[in-house]
């Protein structure tokens, strides 16, 4: 009996005291003490912890980097893979375009007769303005026939064999093309030159013209049939002595990315040489 | 082919590469190429059935380079990398003179100066800047067509 009431009493104290401390650390009032006393501890564990993981790092990495090399190579092939398919893509996209344009263009010109053809070379000299076309006399292409795209007036076939032609564009120096100032109604040759600039040259001092003006083929020389769009004006030179004003034109065709033309097959051009009379010695 | 469709667009200025002049001129450098002046007048014949250029320009642009060839074979034999140099550079100024002056005969006016700065000096840059890598590929296809002979 005698031994029995001390330990009553001491698990009675002790169950007292744990029931303080626990109200104590509810209600708050024990979270100094706490703080302070588990602040070594959860050093202890960061210590422990960041070792460990230095370890683990150290025995796993390695194999890790492996893998995520070969990941990355795979990757990076893929990605060029995709990067190849895009450029493919957009490439046929940017031809698909080109065609619809030309086909669009040729819907809407029902008079005439185009057969569509790809650009496949340029002159070897730089001092030309030549291009090769696809197409060829078994095709129906006869020297002299118009080229256009959907945006203008490219130029005119020069020669022909018999599954390509060559064709002259409209810059190149030794053409001259008659032309009429849709604005001002007047007509004017248009030239081109080394550089591919296009100056437009017989132009009555009396005619207003404005940069934006746009020209059109006169059909005069019979070399190109009318109303085609060719450029139109950036740019005036007049001077007071001179007996004509002329103007640089913007080219409505992107000689540079030219990349397929319509020949305008039933428009036959007229030779008028032996129209023109010459001055007798 | 090649010319037509890919060189002939890698413009610097107004000018344009040459490659069949370049491979035209390094074959001729070659000691052991025999009848090279086939391959000249086949190339001027080729370059004249292509271009708007008269034939007569190309074709004898190509005759005065292959004797021109001859005389540096025989003179700076020894250094040949400096005779494809001089050539080149002699070549691209032959073959736009002649260019010039057959436009200037057939009525196309053409300012020679303009044409010098705009169109044949960047084209004999752009020549001389691909006339390493041509000499090197034509070398060895110059070995590859005539093995040395080995005396056993």
């Amino acid at each position: 009996m005698k031994r029995i009431i001390p330990g009553f009493w001491q698990s009675g104290f002790v169950f007292i005291i744990v029931i303080g401390l626990i109200l104590l650390a509810f209600s708050g009032y024990l979270g100094t003490v706490l703080n302070t006393s588990l602040s070594p501890l959860i050093g202890i564990q960061h210590w422990i912890s960041s070792r460990y993981n230095a370890v683990y790092e150290f025995v796993t990495v390695p194999r890790d980097i492996a893998s995520l090399r070969q990941r990355n190579a795979e990757l990076e092939a893929e990605v060029a893979m995709l990067r190849t398919e895009v450029i493919q893509l957009q490439q046929q996209l940017a031809e698909a375009q080109s065609l619809y344009a030309l086909l669009d263009f040729a819907r809407e010109q029902p008079q005439n007769q185009y057969i569509a053809c790809a650009v496949i070379g340029r002159d070897p000299s730089p001092f030309l303005h030549y291009i090769i076309i696809d197409h060829g006399s078994d095709d129906g292409i006869r020297h002299g026939m118009p080229v256009v795209t959907e945006r203008g007036l490219v130029g005119r076939v020069d020669a022909v064999i018999a599954q390509a032609a060559r064709v002259q564009l409209i810059t190149d120096p030794a053409v001259s093309v008659n032309v009429r100032l849709e604005k001002a109604g007047v007509e004017a040759v248009l030239s081109g030159s080394l550089t591919g600039d296009l100056n437009l040259e017989m132009i009555p001092q009396d005619v207003v013209i404005e940069p934006g003006d746009l020209l059109l083929t006169s059909g005069l020389g019979g070399n190109y049939p009318s109303d085609v769009l060719v450029g139109q004006v950036i740019g005036l030179r007049k001077r007071e002595n001179a007996l004509f004003q002329s103007a640089s034109v913007q080219p409505a065709v992107d000689f540079s990315g030219l990349q397929a033309v319509l020949v305008i097959v039933n428009f036959r051009p007229v030779d008028i040489t032996p129209l023109i009379t010459t001055t007798a010695p | 082919m090649i010319q037509t469709s890919i060189v002939s667009h890698l413009t610097l200025l107004h000018g344009s590469a040459d490659l069949v002049m370049l491979v035209v001129l390094a074959w001729l450098l070659q000691e052991r190429v025999k009848y090279g002046w086939v391959w000249a007048l086949l190339s001027g014949l080729l370059i004249g059935f292509i271009s708007a250029l008269p034939l007569f320009v190309p074709l004898l642009a190509y005759i005065v380079l292959y004797a021109l060839t001859r005389v540096f074979q025989q003179r700076v034999w020894q250094i040949p990398m400096v005779a494809m140099f001089i050539l080149t550079v002699i070549g691209t100024l032959l073959q736009h003179f002649f260019t010039i002056v057959s436009l200037q005969i057939n009525g196309v006016s053409i300012v020679f100066s303009e044409g010098l700065r705009l169109v044949t000096l960047p084209s004999a840059l752009l020549n001389l800047l691909l006339s390493i890598p041509v000499y090197v590929l034509v070398t060895d296809i110059a070995g590859w067509v005539y093995p040395e002979e080995v005396t056993i």
